[in-house]
């Protein structure tokens, strides 16, 4: 147990939220294309409350696209004075728990596999097997990257609502590894009720309590399986069907599915964010766009069809890849989304070996934080850039994201290949050779 | 990917690399220093074309009459009024005239707080005046502006009476037409730029610190363009053109084009920096000639001051340029002055078909001539190359230092980005057999993927973050140490002088405070290979920053510490070090301002040529640019003071702790 540190971590992070909110520093940041999309935005989140206030459906303008239960849940915290900012700080700080006991659950999940599958791998890999040391320390920097790591500093500052599906999202891991169908479900439900494209965790959701039921060589395509993922697939729709039913009651009208969710698939708002929607359908010519919207939207959740084939063993890896993946590929991607996928990459450390591309991407990381201010400074003030320029830097973004995961995917199969065939590689000669993989 | 892929290739291919990486750099970075300043040659640059065709430049016949006799007595009259009063400038009877063209004529008053209290107790109280021409075709949605100073008759700059009468003389011509389609707005600022700025704060209502406008009276629609004129009454040699923004932004290529082409169309002299095109094409000769007049432009440019009245409206998105008219000393052809009103005519009339705003041409450009241009697509590949030189320096010396070679026993690895330019193509280090490749790759001091093993870059980080402290004392040293001086008698430039050499001076000693805690340990030591990377690594992202918002800044000081930081080395060697320290203080950000300062002192009009003379003149030159850049960063929220504090001191800080190091 590495707590003292996890502790400390956790109140610095606090103390320095609590501290940035009281400086000027969140309203600049609240402005930031890269963190604020139209739908997350705190400010339109504000001019919905105030028209709820004035009796005006916050959905009837073309301005607020955030759900209705969320609405009143920052409505209600919004009444206090600051009320708001320590809804933040606080849903920060039960992330942070759920991230400690996600990575206990992690490190008993993995210790228990390994020790099950402990027969098929080579005696030359001992030096790859997980011990308790090893894992322990993903819980400091887990927690470490949660707290004091840039995008979700900076997410909680400017408060977009993402921090409230990241959430749901994280509680969804945590009775995933824990074994909790009805629970898991239902933070899935609340994560996919508040931004929808988290539905597609549900293939390897399913697949994982699947493994649960049989874990003795399962078989993901038998009566048992299917059986098994109707079983999630009910709970889940059930779940989202009173979250949708509450809104219907609370709203009075179905109008609030088409601000939220028809605007996330129909991507009517081309302003400027990190992903790739905007710049591509500004340049579109009027009667092709729904038919790349459709190449666009099915590209976000077709990786899972792949996905669930290689790693039908690991779906918690497939888990990660796909939400990685959607943060990438989601019609208003930000930083905070990118905060949630950082945040539980130190899950694999033990593949960090393997990774090639780690310098490049992180130099990329850090070159976007830095340029993307000032090319969009000098695109929107300055006028002598132009769309190119901040364009040019989102694709980096983009790239660099895709470097990553492609790297955690490759690292992790060979990872695999050297604990089952060990780390020293020969020829039958005896030659020392190198494996490569194609 | 076969590259990518093919291990044994990739193997070859970074051994050959690693061993001659450093020859490698060298040579990067003289094919892209040679490559930048051979873009000033003819052949190796483009010449400037109109890209906006609505400006239809001097296509339309000048309605001026053929002899302009209400200009010379406008002149004749200002000159009357402003010898009654040599340190005054005759502001009512100006405010008459333009009331009596029948304009609508208003004050601006504006007070500036004197950031540095001491000098100046009381607030400076100024006051504009401004003349708006309502177009009769439009509805005062957009507007023109021609500005200038005034300047009372004993001053020490250019005169600017001439440009009043100008004014004056075709604002009566203006009225008469019907064809405005813009509002023409007059603008006579008090205290030059300052003016300027108050009266561009009130005309957008934005609001800073010191300078403290009132609200106007009166006001036209989006300002399109402006025209600054600094021309004095008489005995005009030639025109020149000054372009150099706030921060170093410049206006649309458009507008000096345009500018350029209608002087020339009135065969009026036009010079660029005061340097008129050399005749011979594509020689020796003139590629000097070229390369001069850039270099002064970009010299200009990089110190991110405004040249000139111009400068303030760009940051409002306003494409401005000052035309300056210089007197001759002894006889020469004489411009009068209704050939610089033709001029300016020619100019309005051009901008008044304006269809949108300027967005055309090019906003990142350099220029050689007041006809050639190098565009951004000419100059960032040899940039590029030289931020390359250090960013192939990291890779390998990454290679070496400890957090790679810590358990490996065979084989190189190398994690290799070629380029702080975006699309980083990387070596990748291959599937090591071993595996034993270190977990702890990252770079940034982001703590991405922060795992274990951290003791390579942890050992760094204090380093750094005093780097960043250092900066910020830097940074906020001329506003504390202001506030004490009253007490101390002292000049407010004196004060601010000595307080930045006092916080460098002590900045210098940190590696000292460091060492000495870290010495009893062996765990502590730092790995100098890897600060040097890290320091790189800031350095390549400064420039990168840099390059896309003021080249001509990010060219000198790559220029200048790229074979500095690329080539010191942690030494125990006493010699050595005290040469790497030396060659490190003379591209420290002081350094560097003291080399500014001896430059600017030698290109100064009457220098003499006396090594004592260009001393004292660069001392004199110092104190009058820390001075106007704490100024410029008070009043006009200039940059270059903050990006030295808090980007190019921290950075060299990294590398002055270098050489500290044993290896």
């Amino acid at each position: 147990m590495a707590a003292p540190l996890v502790y400390v971590t956790g109140f610095v992070g606090t103390l320095l939220r609590v501290l940035l909110f009281a400086t000027d520093f969140p309203a600049w940041i609240r402005s930031r294309r890269e963190l604020v999309t139209p739908i997350t935005s705190w400010d339109r989140v504000q001019e919905g409350i105030a028209l709820q206030k004035q009796r005006i459906s916050p959905y009837a303008g073309d301005l607020f696209h955030e759900t209705p239960l969320l609405l009143r849940l920052v409505r209600s915290a919004d009444c206090i004075p600051g009320g708001s900012m320590t809804l933040f700080v606080f849903v920060d700080i039960v992330a942070g728990i759920i991230l400690y006991k996600i990575t206990q659950e992690f490190t008993r999940y993995e210790l228990q596999r390994q020790a099950k599958e402990m027969a098929n791998y080579s005696p030359q890999s001992k030096e790859l097997l997980h011990t308790r040391k090893t894992l322990s320390s993903i819980s400091i920097a887990v927690t470490l990257i949660h707290f004091l790591g840039p995008y979700s500093l900076c997410a909680c500052l400017a408060q977009t609502t993402t921090v409230f599906s990241n959430l749901a999202v994280l509680f969804c891991w945590l009775f995933t590894l824990q074994g909790n169908v009805e629970l898991c479900c239902f933070a899935l439900a609340v994560a996919t009720y508040q931004s929808l494209y988290p539905v597609i965790f549900l293939v390897p959701i399913a697949m994982h309590f699947f493994q649960q039921i049989e874990p003795k060589s399962p078989h993901f395509v038998s009566k048992a399986a299917f059986r098994s993922y109707t079983r999630v697939l009910l709970v889940f729709t059930v779940w989202l069907a009173s979250l949708l039913g509450a809104s219907f009651v609370l709203e009075g009208s179905w109008e609030f599915l088409r601000a939220t969710y028809g605007f996330v698939l129909t991507v009517p708002d081309l302003s400027p964010n990190v992903g790739i929607f905007w710049y591509f359908f500004t340049e579109m010519f009027e009667h092709f766009r729904t038919f790349f919207i459709c190449v666009f939207q099915i590209n976000v959740f077709i990786f899972a069809v792949p996905l669930a084939i290689k790693l039908q063993e690991h779906p918690l890896l497939q888990l990660y890849i796909i939400m990685f993946e959607v943060c990438i590929f989601k019609s208003y991607p930000s930083y905070a989304d990118t905060a949630l996928a950082l945040i539980l990459l130190p899950l694999w450390q033990h593949i960090f070996r393997y990774m090639r591309n780690t310098l490049v991407v992180s130099t990329l990381y850090v070159v976007v934080g830095i340029l993307a201010p000032i090319l969009w400074h000098l695109w929107i003030y300055a006028a002598s850039a132009n769309a190119n320029f901040y364009f040019a830097i989102t694709l980096v973004f983009c790239s660099a994201q895709v470097f990553l995961i492609a790297d955690v995917l490759y690292a992790f199969l060979r990872y695999e290949f050297d604990l089952l065939h060990g780390t020293d590689h020969r020829l039958p000669s005896k030659e020392k050779t190198r494996v490569v993989l194609e | 990917m076969g590259l990518l892929t093919d291990t044994k290739q990739r193997q070859r291919l970074v051994s050959v690399l690693s061993r001659h990486h450093q020859k490698l750099s060298v040579l990067l970075y003289v094919v892209g220093l040679v490559w930048f300043l051979a873009l000033a040659y003819e052949p190796l640059n483009a010449s400037t074309y109109f890209s906006e065709n609505a400006l239809l430049p001097g296509l339309v016949d000048s309605n001026l009459p053929s002899e302009f006799f209400s200009l010379h007595q406008y002149a004749e009259a200002l000159k009357a009024e402003m010898q009654k009063d040599k340190k005054r400038v005759p502001k009512d009877w100006i405010f008459r005239q333009f009331q009596n063209l029948g304009l609508e004529t208003y004050r601006h008053n504006f007070t500036i707080k004197y950031p540095f209290k001491m000098a100046i107790s009381q607030d400076l109280v100024g006051e504009n005046i401004f003349a708006i021409l309502r177009a009769r075709r439009a509805a005062s949605t957009e507007a023109l502006v021609m500005a200038t100073p005034l300047r009372a008759a004993s001053t020490t700059k250019t005169q600017t009476d001439g440009g009043i009468a100008v004014m004056l003389g075709l604002a009566e011509q203006f009225r008469k037409n019907p064809y405005w389609a813009k509002d023409v707005i007059f603008l006579l600022s008090e205290f030059d730029e300052v003016g300027v700025h108050a009266w561009l704060d009130a005309y957008h209502e934005t609001r800073s610190q010191y300078v403290i406008p009132d609200e106007l009276p009166g006001r036209s629609g989006a300002i399109q363009a402006a025209i600054n004129l600094e021309i004095p009454r008489d005995k005009i040699q030639y025109v020149n053109i000054k372009i150099e923004g706030l921060n170093g932004q410049l206006p649309n290529l458009d507008l000096f084009n345009l500018a350029v082409r209608l002087c020339r169309r009135e065969q009026v002299l036009v010079t660029f920096h005061h340097r008129s095109d050399h005749y011979e094409a594509d020689s020796w000769d003139s590629f000097q000639h070229s390369l001069v007049t850039m270099l002064h432009m970009m010299w200009s440019q990089a110190s991110g001051a405004p040249s000139g009245g111009h400068g303030l409206f760009h940051r409002y998105h306003i494409e401005a340029l000052t035309l300056e008219g210089v007197r001759f000393k002894k006889g020469f052809k004489n411009h009068p002055l209704e050939k610089i009103a033709r001029v300016t005519e020619g100019i309005f009339r051009s901008l008044n078909n304006l269809l949108e705003r300027f967005h055309q041409s090019f906003f990142f450009y350099l220029l050689p001539a007041t006809d050639r241009y190098v565009s951004i697509g000419l100059y960032m590949p040899p940039f590029g190359l030289m931020v390359a030189a250090a960013a192939i320096k990291i890779s390998f010396s990454l290679l070496h230092s400890k957090l790679f070679c810590m358990n490996s026993n065979e084989g190189k690895k190398c994690e290799k980005i070629s380029g702080e330019t975006t699309e980083g193509q990387h070596q990748s280090p291959g599937e090591e057999t071993d595996g034993t490749q270190d977990v702890s790759l990252n770079e940034d001091s982001d703590d991405e993927f922060e795992v274990r093993k951290m003791t390579g870059l942890l050992t760094v980080t204090p380093m750094i973050l005093v780097s960043f402290l250092l900066g910020l004392m830097a940074y906020t040293a001329p506003y504390i140490l202001t506030r004490f001086t009253p007490s101390m008698k002292m000049k407010p430039d004196d004060t601010i002088l000595f307080g930045i050499l006092a916080v460098f001076s002590a900045a210098l000693s940190y590696p000292y405070l460091m060492s000495r805690k870290a010495a009893p340990e062996d765990q502590l030591t730092v790995d100098w290979r890897l600060l040097q990377c890290v320091g790189l690594f800031m350095q390549g992202l400064v420039l990168m920053a840099l390059s896309v918002m003021n080249i001509s800044l990010a060219f000198f000081l790559a220029a200048s510490s790229i074979p500095v930081t690329g080539f010191i080395k942690g030494t125990n060697q006493r010699v050595l070090r005290v040469l790497q320290l030396f060659a490190l203080l003379v591209i420290s950000p002081l350094g560097l301002l003291i080399i500014a300062s001896l430059v600017n002192a030698s290109l100064e009009k009457n220098f003499s040529g006396k090594l004592v003379d260009l001393v004292a003149g660069g001392y004199e030159h110092m104190k009058e640019m820390i001075f106007l850049l704490l100024v410029d960063q008070y009043l006009f929220s200039s940059w270059t003071y903050t990006i030295i504090c808090f980007a190019i001191l921290p950075t060299w800080l990294v590398f002055w702790a270098v050489p500290f190091n044993s290896p």
